[in-house]
């Protein structure tokens, strides 16, 4: 057993209990897509890809299938409302130019799955894709792509009104928003290298991913029932991603993205530009532009979140951290089973005697100036 | 159960059968959490100050008062300790829920031999870490003495040296 009597020579290894760095990734965990069903669903649009690409139409013109949006870049939340996570994937065909008409194009896609009695049942057109839904668990949207001629991994996916096509980039972004992830800044990591969970799952998630999940999350919760209102996925992912200042914890994460948005709407009088940063042209926030009642209303939610969070993250207790954070992201019986988890990891520290008390009277793990030895809670 | 000695400590905790003189339990107390301030009251010592078990803890002021030939006894002063709603006190508690019970009081997890500063004080950050969960979650998730029945909950008292004591 190691006793230091001064906190500051063991700060390295020194790390605080953190029950709302805690809380957030076992939620977040919990909610996402399960590395079960994710694995389903891969194998199943690679089935689907196979079956399209053995389309007699389809095959000319070199096909590929590749997954974007949360499925790709790791930030799955479950929606409030219905049971189904979206996996959104891109059907390009690397040989077809802009003169393809991109209805004609998902009719020929439409066709092509509907041959298949697996897939017949499960077939439904959309707007801009087609789906298939595999009932409980996930629905496939397939979004027919073709290159815009640059070279890159550019292309032009159909528009909003299927009138024509518009460009896109979901390779591009991925890899953006997988370098983003890894951006760390020094400042902070000195400070909050102590703060990294103790308990690094395998499918463990970068800090950016979680603050993603939160901010959709709590996007689902303010705007259920009005879904049309809500400020798109891919809007909040891409504002996030750019705010994110490497921070280690995610809640430290997650309170500045919000102060750091809270102060780029104020200081941008009209509704906020949003691109993808690999393909300027394709401007994620249109809805706002177009319609600027919702980007107020994306305002007041940010307020509310704001406001909400620091209710979250205050001193007042862990029954009021519970209670704040279902205020803000629902699902009550998450948010204990997430609270009873971080429990569980501090437990398996204190069996271990790897827990502490610092000289201010706080957990830790790792060092502090008196380990906590066992105890047997008394009482009458 | 074993104690841990740094070198500047060692003329102080280094013959564990003698009774450590409140004194002694006073100066590594000072050395270890300063922001607990001592007052004596005759032979008595009270310690006062602030916990926060974790940064969004709620902040406490205890009391901690010892005097030679007794025993530590731990008491919030602020906030008010409270039972849940629909539950008639604080577990493990004494004296009608203001005295804390952090250690089974007929094994040696305390003694007069071992610093107060070493077992009552983070015992207490622990306690009130699991009475904020106690109110979050609406069970006592560190385990100890069950006064209602006579199973353990926990096994982290087995490495203890008096297991099941009702």
């Amino acid at each position: 057993m190691q006793l230091t009597t001064s906190d500051s020579t063991s700060v390295a290894r020194r790390r605080p209990i953190s029950p709302l760095d805690d809380v957030l990734e076992i939620f977040c965990e919990k909610l996402q897509l399960a590395p079960s069903l994710h694995e389903v669903a891969e194998s199943h649009y690679v089935a689907v890809g196979e079956w399209l690409g053995d389309c007699p139409v389809l095959s000319q013109f070199g096909p590929t299938i590749y997954p974007q949006g949360s499925f790709a870049i790791g930030t799955t939340t479950r929606p409030v409302t219905r049971r189904e996570y979206d996996v959104d994937l891109v059907l390009e065909l690397t040989g077809l130019r802009n003169t393809v008409d991109p209805i004609q194009l998902l009719t020929v896609v439409e066709g092509r799955l509907r041959a298949n009695g697996v897939y017949a049942p499960k077939v439904e057109k959309k707007n801009r894709c087609v789906r298939l839904n595999y009932a409980g668990d996930f629905h496939l949207d397939i979004l027919p792509a073709i290159p815009d001629g640059t070279g890159t991994s550019r292309v032009l996916v159909p528009d909003r009104k299927l009138q024509d096509w518009t460009p896109s980039n979901p390779r591009g972004y991925a890899s953006w928003f997988g370098r983003r992830t890894q951006v760390l800044d020094q400042v902070a990591l000195k400070a909050e290298i102590q703060a990294l969970p103790a308990h690094e799952p395998a499918h463990s998630k970068t800090t950016l991913q979680r603050v993603v999940q939160l901010l959709k999350r709590a996007r689902d919760i303010y705007f259920e029932g009005r879904e049309d209102r809500e400020p798109r996925s891919i809007v909040l992912t891409t504002l996030a991603a750019e705010e994110y200042q490497g921070e280690a914890s995610i809640s430290r994460a997650f309170g500045s993205v919000l102060a750091r948005l809270t102060s780029r709407t104020l200081a941008y009088p009209a509704p906020l530009r949003v691109s993808n940063p690999t393909n300027p042209g394709e401007v994620l926030s249109e809805h706002w532009l177009q319609n600027a009642a919702a980007y107020l209303e994306f305002l007041d939610w940010l307020q509310w979140l704001t406001a909400r969070w620091a209710k979250v993250a205050a001193p007042g207790g862990l029954s009021l951290l519970r209670d704040n954070a279902v205020a803000m992201l629902g699902a009550a019986d998450v948010v204990t089973e997430a609270l009873k988890a971080h429990v569980a990891n501090t437990e398996q520290e204190r069996r271990l005697a790897n827990l502490f008390v610092t000289r201010n009277g706080a957990l830790a793990t790792g060092a502090g100036v008196s380990v906590v030895r066992t105890n047997t809670f008394h009482g009458e | 159960m074993s104690f841990g000695r740094t070198p500047s400590m060692a003329s102080k905790v280094h013959r564990p059968r003698e009774r450590l003189p409140a004194t002694k339990h006073a100066d590594l107390m000072r050395a270890m959490f300063p922001t607990l301030r001592l007052r004596r009251r005759g032979a008595e010592f009270v310690w006062t100050g602030q916990l926060q078990p974790t940064d969004v803890s709620a902040v406490y002021t205890v009391n901690i008062t010892y005097a030679d030939g007794s025993i530590p006894k731990v008491r919030v002063v602020a906030p008010v300790l409270t039972p849940r709603p629909g539950a008639d006190r604080v577990p493990h508690t004494y004296d009608n829920g203001t005295r804390l019970c952090l250690y089974a009081p007929l094994g040696d997890e305390w003694r007069s031999t071992r610093p107060i500063s070493l077992t009552i004080v983070p015992w207490t950050c622990l306690w009130l870490y699991y009475y904020e969960l106690w109110h979050a979650t609406g069970e006592w998730l560190g385990g100890g003495h069950d006064p209602n029945g006579s199973s353990e909950q926990d096994a982290t008292r087995e490495a203890g040296s008096l297991v099941g004591i009702a």
